[in-house]
């Protein structure tokens, strides 16, 4: 017993010397697209840092112990939520020993409270539908109209931390939202002239991005969400996408291609990988997406 | 008459939380079937016995109590002896709010190595490691008590962990003393390599009495390197572990001292498609004072794995235990399930 109280006395003296103080706002988010967003509308007096890379699989990731490390001396973690991170976010709170960052408290801020989600499964849930989010798609960020929401719940939350700083981040929100507003009319001009209205993609991580652009996805090349695609299924979505007139085949980088350039090779319909998160900025990342759609439409002019 | 009780409780929660998603705690309801064949026969001893069994059905419910406290309990229905019973696996609750520092009081695994922290359904194998068994006994290093732990400022994930337990398993803290308490401290280091692989190393040291009121020690050390390359996270991944105890003076279920006994335990895990996992493991049992031969144990395993709610999972044991002249060769299926909330895993 004596050894366990000497332990416990050389965990708090260690623990005194721990308290270094941060000029800047330490921000850590789950994701690259809101690490963009905030630091966009914080810098410079932000620090941020994402805890999944831009071409991770949000539905794979491990609750990382050196994520509690990087979580404990944060002033705000930035999630999702929707369940999106339900698998690891909550060990890894409760691991960094940061009380701020806990649900309720001040430094935890997640984009479920200040957007409406699509997709909210009606009726009766069960896994027999595969890897269901019960509280609707989570992959919002790629809707530049939710886009604007979550910026501008952000620099409501960061000003909050740090009102010494209220007109940087003002400003910096005003910027921002001015540069996408004139990029939403371009985008839309350019996914119009492309004639594309329907495609597939392998999960529904693209669904808010089509949804803004009023492309319909017909189906997707995974059966269930999180269920890997049987050849018999592949075979189904053969017929569907030749009778629905299907233009262009998408799937996320972080999906296997397999069986998107099966499905491309037998209807002839051109297929596009692309990225689901930031990897420089938001806007690149749109315009990557927008891209993909040109080239569909290109493909299947020339074929 | 209790596993009456038991679906009663069961059904009560499930009605509950299909009205109310938010306020109900997190529950999931792991079962494991097996089905196992051996060239020797039936082992009496072992925990599964061939044929069709139930290994385990273990209810576990998690929310946060209030804002300062987290609740964490699992009930198992265990096949002990023939004759089901219900034994709270872990009951316990952990403080929230206190910066840099994490209290655990009630009775959980004791932080010892990698293998002792894991529930039945979420062995590596089908069955628990030597390291665990071998030493601890059939329950695992399971204890009652308070555990401090501590996250050191270092820039690599530092953790130091003191615990007071109520020292009373029965194979190396076996004291009839009532008040007799023993210590264990836990010391885990993780770095991050890169972004796709970590290295963690476990050191453990406890003390406290054995079944003949004397001094005794064990010690810990566990090293794991893991795997996972971010571009293709959910198809391809890997995990090696050496977990390495060893007791002073240890004793078997009978009570039999068995001396200085040292097992290492070293397995491999490798995903090789999104549902398929093959693994590897070998073990070795030390009689380091008696000199008796070594006890070995080869396994491997091949995993299908539909969904992170179920798996079915075949394995192949060698077996050669000391003093027996034959070697035991054994396959086991199981089938592991679960329903309710979504799992999450540590780390």
């Amino acid at each position: 017993m004596n050894i366990f109280f000497s332990v416990l006395i050389l965990m708090t003296v260690l623990s005194g010397q721990s308290s270094a103080l941060a000029k800047e706002l330490k921000v850590i988010t789950t994701t690259t697209t809101l690490a963009y967003l905030v630091n966009e509308i914080g810098k410079p007096h932000v620090d941020v840092t994402s805890l999944t890379t831009y071409n991770q699989d949000p539905h794979a990731v491990e609750a990382k112990p050196s994520y509690m490390v990087k979580l404990r001396h944060a002033d705000l973690i930035a999630s999702v939520g929707l369940d999106l991170e339900v698998g690891w976010i909550h060990l890894v709170t409760r691991g960094a020993r940061n009380p701020k960052l806990l649900h309720g408290r001040n430094g935890h801020f997640q984009v479920e409270d200040h957007i409406k989600a699509i997709e909210v499964p009606q009726g009766r849930i069960d896994r027999s539908l595969g890897d269901i989010h019960p509280k609707g798609n989570p992959h919002f960020h790629l809707d530049p109209h939710r886009i604007e929401k979550t910026a501008k719940a952000l620099a409501q939350k960061l000003i909050d931390l740090a009102p010494t700083y209220q007109l940087d981040f003002k400003k910096n929100l005003k910027l921002f939202l001015s540069q996408l507003q004139k990029k939403k009319t371009e985008w839309k001009v350019r996914v119009q002239l492309s004639s594309i209205k329907k495609v597939i993609t392998y999960h529904k991580s693209l669904n808010y991005f089509l949804d803004f652009f009023k492309i319909e996805n017909t189906s997707t090349i995974e059966p269930k969400p999180g269920v890997p695609p049987s050849a018999k299924h592949i075979i189904s979505l053969i017929k569907k996408a030749k009778t629905q007139k299907v233009k262009c085949i998408l799937t996320e980088n972080y999906f296997e291609k397999t069986a998107a350039q099966k499905l491309s090779e037998k209807t002839q319909i051109p297929y596009e990988v692309v990225p689901v998160e930031t990897k420089t900025t938001y806007f690149a990342l749109i315009e990557t997406l927008v891209t993909a759609l040109e080239n569909c439409a290109k493909q299947t002019k020339s074929s | 008459m209790r596993l009456f009780a038991f679906l009663i409780l069961i059904t009560t929660v499930s009605v509950a939380s299909a009205k109310n998603l938010l306020s109900n705690p997190a529950i999931s309801l792991n079962t494991l079937l097996t089905y196992q064949t051996s060239d020797q026969g039936n082992n009496p001893d072992g925990e599964n016995t061939n044929g069709f069994s139930v290994q385990e059905v273990e209810l576990r419910m998690t929310a946060n109590i209030d804002s300062n406290f987290y609740g964490d309990v699992t009930l198992a229905l265990e096949n002990e002896d023939g004759e089901f019973g219900i034994e709270p696996e872990e009951a316990f609750v952990e403080t929230l709010t206190l910066p840099d520092f994490k209290i655990r009081a009630g009775k959980f695994y004791a932080y010892w190595g990698r293998h002792n922290l894991l529930h039945t359904h979420s062995f590596p194998f089908i069955d628990a490691a030597l390291t665990r068994n071998f030493i601890f006994g059939e329950e695992g290093f399971n204890e009652t008590g308070l555990a401090v732990s501590y996250l050191v400022p270092t820039p690599w994930y530092f953790e130091i962990v003191a615990q007071a337990l109520s020292g009373d398993n029965a194979q190396v803290f076996g004291s009839n003393s009532q008040d007799d308490v023993a210590g264990v401290y836990y010391l885990k280091n993780l770095w991050d390599l890169n972004k796709a692989s970590t290295l963690q190393l476990d050191l453990g040291l406890g003390h406290g009495h054995n079944i003949n009121n004397e001094r005794n020690h064990i010690y810990n050390a566990t090293l794991t390197y893991k795997w996972r390359p971010v571009a293709k996270a959910s198809t391809t991944s890997f995990a090696w572990t050496a977990e390495y105890t060893m007791a002073e003076k240890l004793f078997d279920e009978d009570g039999n001292a068995l001396g200085r006994t040292a097992v290492l335990s070293t397995w491999a895990q490798y995903q090789f498609a999104k549902q398929w996992w093959a693994q590897l493991r070998t073990e070795f049992v030390d009689f380091i004072e008696t000199g008796v031969d070594q006890t070995k144990k080869h396994s491997a395993l091949i995993g299908f794995i539909p969904s992170e709610f179920s798996a079915i999972r075949l394995q192949y044991d060698n077996i050669d235990v000391t003093g027996s002249s034959e070697k035991e060769n054994r396959f086991t299926i199981q089938l592991n399930t679960s329903i309710g909330s979504h799992p999450a895993h540590t780390y």
